[in-house]
């Protein structure tokens, strides 16, 4: 399941590995029989760590999602043999008051058996949850309340995340910088494995608190646990407020796309099931369904990553040459296909039998991605996304960025979704280097006449965000130069280099395949460097202004406690 | 058991057997291995030949010759035997092949740290049994207590003990805060300049002694130099320095600290101090309006109106007034929340509260005369409802009252008539004057509620560059085509040629129509 992640020149595995013994180390100190319970948010970040038959090793024979009230244990089957009930939540104060509940009510029934609760809080303990706890008077019941230290995510042999949509708006529009914090705590981590990066650079206030928090951490542990020869030769720390622009157009790569229509969250994407042949599911996607303990999923979930090597052909190239790839792939595969006509004898007939499954396997990925390169093309084929697009081309290339555009108030008329509307607007906002004031307010005021009933403000936070206008972006941040140890003697020869890239605040898949592109780049002025790249999010434009709304439309309903809220809005 | 000590008032006597390795060294007439080298190493130094013949005596027992010397120079206490006995093993390992050096180093080590700790004006003499028995961190610790911290130090810096190095010099400066005759700063300095920056030295320690013999302002100057929060923060706390406590947590970065810090200063300040103190620090300002945003919402109404921050309050009010049940309470809050975006300067936002308020106004006003649910809708939404239900005249006077651009509201009112039915006004409205958003949309409005024969009415009057696209979505392939050539549209074209490649005789027509069109 992680052999995707060994793949690049520096083995990203080790680092799951270390994920998952701590996890199961959590476990450990929980005895007997184990009941988890989920906040809905880590089910799939921690599953992209350990499997469900791992958890199923270690005593974990229940599995709920965390919601209000009482856990149905008592009844179940098995209840008697439930030791440990163990809590995994991020350190959200809004989840603690569902924990409290959930424990008084269960607590309430009464069991025979004696129960043992116990709370770990991801990626950090804090001391305001343990404080609620506390005022709820429910700490008492915790045996142990610990942390698990799952802060970046290994998502591919050249990528990790922390899968933290609230980064952006945190550090930004709050001014609150827990998650740069986690960022400095996973890079010491990352440090102690792969060994000190000689050298970091950086842009923008939020890579500069990293870079402070990295320097000071060091001085505070000390030299003794960074002992391992450094794999990486530099790093590049990037505000996303250095680059607002390039997540707002429409991705255009496959995975990009993959990304824009079927929201690809923690490497797994989501799509209709009806465009896929009723193939068995893989026994991993079992597990994965299990693990996010969903009862029914209306949707085919395809984990995309380098393990299928068709995607990992296909994932950066533009969506326009993706069919011919394809029908290339499929020539080759009948080609192979044929070569049985010419085996006549058993020892050629032999080696194509011993092809077969690879073969089998390649057909199966080929069939899975002509379909979603079907589902695609029935989007991008539409006028809505070709006239979306065009806009897109004019503001960028800034034509008439200053007026007040025809498609855009068409759209707001047509009662467009909201976040495309705000996602275009802001477009045109940051190529014109903010409004001016008749044309933000003529925009402000038709959303908030047809867009926005009820719940209006939502669109001031969104607004900040436009520069000029109401929020002011700093492009003259000095680039931080840290020179955390002189530079190694390692020689790696005609190796070349490799740089960790870490955009705090998110990168979309375009981005990431712009990196890969300059990886692919051997001798060029860039010299040859391969890319590492980590982020707070993989986001899109669309997910990313959602993130900043003050009441996230409800994508789903998922049982967060937000949503009751919600509808009472309505 | 290695001897006998004899210990009087003034001084101290050892009595001891003599080793068998000395004695087998030094005895007269000796023929051990060892008493053999020593004589050639003798030998050696008057640079007499001599050597050379008792080394040949030794011949085959040369390792264990050399194994006796260096053990004898470890009984020994006097430094010119010692010396005169390790020269012999060194003789002796020069006519070894392999022997490994680190038996021979480790003694001459032993013995310089046993020799320094015997020096009269320290006055440990150990034996070397004793000392191995002991073990170096042990004679460093007496060594600390008498406070020989220079020697100690330096011992534990030839033989490179980094742990204990960080011990003494805690040591010394846990010392060094006891001192009542030096100022705190003059202490400080002296134990910053003496410890600097090196790595596991725990500042927040030697704090806790001054703290301990309440000397606080040293103690708060010397946490100053602890590079670790998580350490210092809660001593501080201790110490009631809160300020320096939270100014210390900001600078670690880690908000968690931050919080422990901000929970205890509200147990301890008036909110109102408390408050007033958070404006000094603007990141734990942030913070903690991050919490009160999720568990006190009141106190932030509290700490805006602090900061005169009138924006944010009515941001405040605006939130509360959709919380609230009744409507007259709703508009309460709007009001409010207009006051403070006037105050603030923010018209815009003024303005729009100010018809939000009159929107619900006017919505309610509907609703007890018309008995339909208005109340929540957005203007845009309001103006629609009253086209659906018959009611074009309110449904006008909104339009003027909130200023509904023409565009817009032309595209309202053809979807709210087609989702009546009403084709008929629909017709009529279209000839009521020029259409300020051409006739394409009347043709989508038609085609979205499946009605044909009403969108084709409209299509003569479609601007000519949106004619083909028109035509495609109303099946008419070979018309649009024309169209398309007309206008030299190859997107289109294009578009049509997807579509229809299953009609032969048309996708040839258009391909030739391509032709055509890249020629010119």
């Amino acid at each position: 399941m992680s052999s995707h992640l060994s793949g690049g020149r520096v083995n990203l595995a080790l680092w799951r590995n270390k994920a998952r013994s701590d996890l199961l180390r959590c476990l450990r100190d929980c005895p007997g029989s184990k009941a988890l319970v989920w906040d809905h948010q880590l089910t799939g970040p921690v599953g992209l760590i350990a499997e469900y038959s791992l958890l199923r090793e270690n005593e974990v024979d229940r599995m709920f999602p965390l919601n209000p009230g009482r856990l149905p244990i008592a009844t179940g089957a098995g209840a008697s043999a439930i030791q440990s009930v163990i809590f995994l939540v991020r350190p959200k104060l809004e989840l603690i008051e569902v924990v409290a509940d959930c424990i008084r009510k269960t607590e309430e029934v009464g069991s025979r058996f004696h129960r043992e609760y116990n709370i770990y809080f991801v990626p950090m303990k804090s001391t305001l949850c343990c404080q609620k706890l506390k005022d709820l008077q429910v700490y008492g019941f915790f045996k142990n309340v610990g942390e698990y230290c799952l802060e970046l995510l290994p998502l591919d042999s050249d990528l990790l995340s922390m899968e933290s949509e609230v980064s952006f708006k945190e550090c930004y529009l709050l001014n609150d910088f827990t998650t740069m914090h986690y960022v400095a705590r996973a890079l010491m981590k990352m440090q102690a494995m792969y060994g000190i990066i000689p050298k970091v650079y950086g842009k923008g206030k939020c890579a500069k608190t990293v870079a402070d928090m990295i320097t000071r951490m060091r001085r505070e542990i000390g030299d003794g646990q960074f002992r391992s020869e450094p794999c990486f030769d530099s790093m590049l720390l990037l505000d996303r407020t250095c680059d607002l622009l390039t997540p707002l157009p429409t991705q255009l790569t496959y995975e990009g796309l993959i990304d824009e229509f079927f929201d690809l969250q923690n490497g797994t994407a989501k799509f209709p099931p009806e465009k896929f042949s009723k193939g068995k599911d893989s026994e991993e996607q079992q597990q994965q369904k299990d693990l996010s303990t969903e009862k029914k999923s209306d949707h085919k979930k395809i984990p995309l990553n380098s393990s299928d090597e068709l995607f990992a052909v296909l994932r950066d190239k533009n969506f326009n040459a993706v069919g011919p790839e394809l029908s290339k792939k499929a020539k080759t595969l009948s080609a192979i296909y044929d070569e049985r006509k010419d085996a006549r004898t058993v020892r050629a007939m032999k080696q194509f039998v011993s092809k077969l499954p690879h073969i089998q396997l390649e057909k199966s990925q080929l069939a899975t991605h002509t379909s979603i390169a079907e589902l695609i093309k029935e989007q991008t084929d539409t006028d809505v996304f070709m006239d979306s697009l065009q806009v897109q081309q004019e503001f960028m290339n800034g034509i008439d960025t200053d007026k007040i555009n025809s498609y855009v108030e068409d759209s707001i008329a047509k009662k467009e979704p909201l976040i495309n509307v705000l996602r275009i607007l802001c477009l045109q906002s940051v190529t014109n280097d903010g409004f001016k004031p008749k044309v933000f307010d003529f925009y402000r005021r038709e959303i908030l006449q047809t867009l926005v009933g009820p719940g209006w403000r939502s669109i001031q936070e969104v607004m900040r965000l436009l520069p000029g206008q109401t929020f002011e972006i700093d492009q003259k941040l000095p680039t931080g130069v840290e020179k955390t140890r002189p530079i190694t003697q390692d020689n790696h020869g005609e190796q070349s280099k490799v740089c960790l890239v870490f955009f705090l605040g998110g990168v979309t898949a375009a981005e990431i395949a712009a990196l890969r592109f300059l990886s692919q780049q051997e001798n060029s002025v860039y010299g040859s460097t391969e890319f590492i790249v980590a982020t707070t999010k993989l986001l899109n434009g669309s997910n990313w202004i959602e993130s900043l709304m003050e009441n996230p439309i409800p994508v789903r309903d998922d049982g967060n406690p937000r949503s009751s809220q919600q509808s009472r809005l309505r | 058991m290695d001897g006998l000590r004899i210990l009087q008032p003034d001084i101290q006597e050892f009595l001891q057997e003599v080793p068998d390795n000395v004695a087998g060294i030094f005895k007269v007439a000796s023929m051990a291995s060892g008493a053999l080298l020593y004589e050639a190493s003798r030998e050696f130094q008057k640079k007499s030949q001599k050597a050379d013949e008792y080394i040949r005596l030794i011949h085959d027992d040369l390792p264990n010759a050399v194994k006796q010397c260096l053990e004898a120079a470890g009984e020994e206490f006097e430094p010119n035997t010692q010396k005169s006995l390790l020269r012999a093993a060194s003789f002796g390992r020069c006519f070894l092949t392999n022997s490994n050096p680190s038996q021979f180093v480790k003694m001459c080590q032993t013995l310089r740290v046993r020799n320094a700790a015997y020096d009269f004006t320290v006055g440990i003499p150990l034996t070397l049994v004793q000392l191995n028995r002991l073990s170096v961190e042990v004679l460093i610790d007496r060594l600390i207590r008498r406070r020989e911290w220079e020697l100690a130090m330096n011992i534990s810096k030839y033989l490179k003990l980094s742990d204990s190095e960080s011990r003494i010099l805690t040591h010394w400066a846990c010392y060094q805060v006891e001192l009542k005759k030096k100022s705190d700063s003059e202490i400080a300095a002296s134990i910053k300049s003496k410890l600097g920056d090196a790595p596991s030295i725990s500042y927040s320690e030697i704090a806790k002694k001054a703290s301990e013999i309440s000397r606080n302002e040293l103690a708060v100057k010397l946490l100053d130099y602890e590079p670790r929060a998580s350490e210092q923060v809660p001593l501080l706390l201790t110490m009631s320095s809160t300020e320096a406590a939270l100014r210390k947590s900001i600078e670690s970065g880690d908000t968690d600290l931050v919080h422990t810090v901000l929970i205890r200063l509200m147990k301890k300040m008036k909110m109102q101090d408390f408050l007033m103190m958070l404006t000094n620090y603007p990141e734990a300002q942030s913070l903690y309006m991050q919490y009160c945003r999720q568990e006190q919402p009141q106190s932030l109404i509290d700490l805006h109106y602090q900061n005169d921050n009138f924006q944010e309050m009515a941001g405040c009010h605006i939130r509360n007034s959709y919380e609230q049940k009744t409507l007259a309470k709703q508009i309460d809050y709007l009001r409010s929340a207009q006051e403070n975006y006037t105050r603030s300067r923010n018209e815009f936002a003024a303005k729009c509260t100010d018809e939000q308020r009159k929107l619900l106004d006017c919505q309610q006003q509907i609703e007890e005369k018309h008995e339909v649910e208005f109340v929540g809708l957005s203007v845009h939404d309001t103006a629609h409802k009253l086209i659906v239900s018959g009611l074009p005249k309110l449904a006008e006077s909104i339009r003027k009252d909130f200023r509904i651009p023409d565009k817009r509201f032309w595209f309202l009112k053809i979807d709210a008539l087609a989702v009546k039915g009403d084709w008929l006004e629909i017709e009529k409205f279209s000839k009521s004057k020029k259409s300020p958003i051409g006739y394409e949309p009347f043709v989508h409005v038609c085609l979205k509620y499946n009605q044909n024969f009403e969108a084709k009415k409209y299509v003569s009057r479609v601007a000519p560059e949106k004619k083909a696209k028109v035509h495609i979505l109303l099946g008419l392939y070979n018309e649009a085509a024309d169209l398309a050539f007309q206008q030299k549209n190859e997107d289109d074209l294009n578009q049509i040629l997807r579509i229809c490649s299953s009609n032969r005789e048309l996708a040839t027509k258009i391909q030739n129509m391509k032709a055509q069109l890249s020629r010119r």
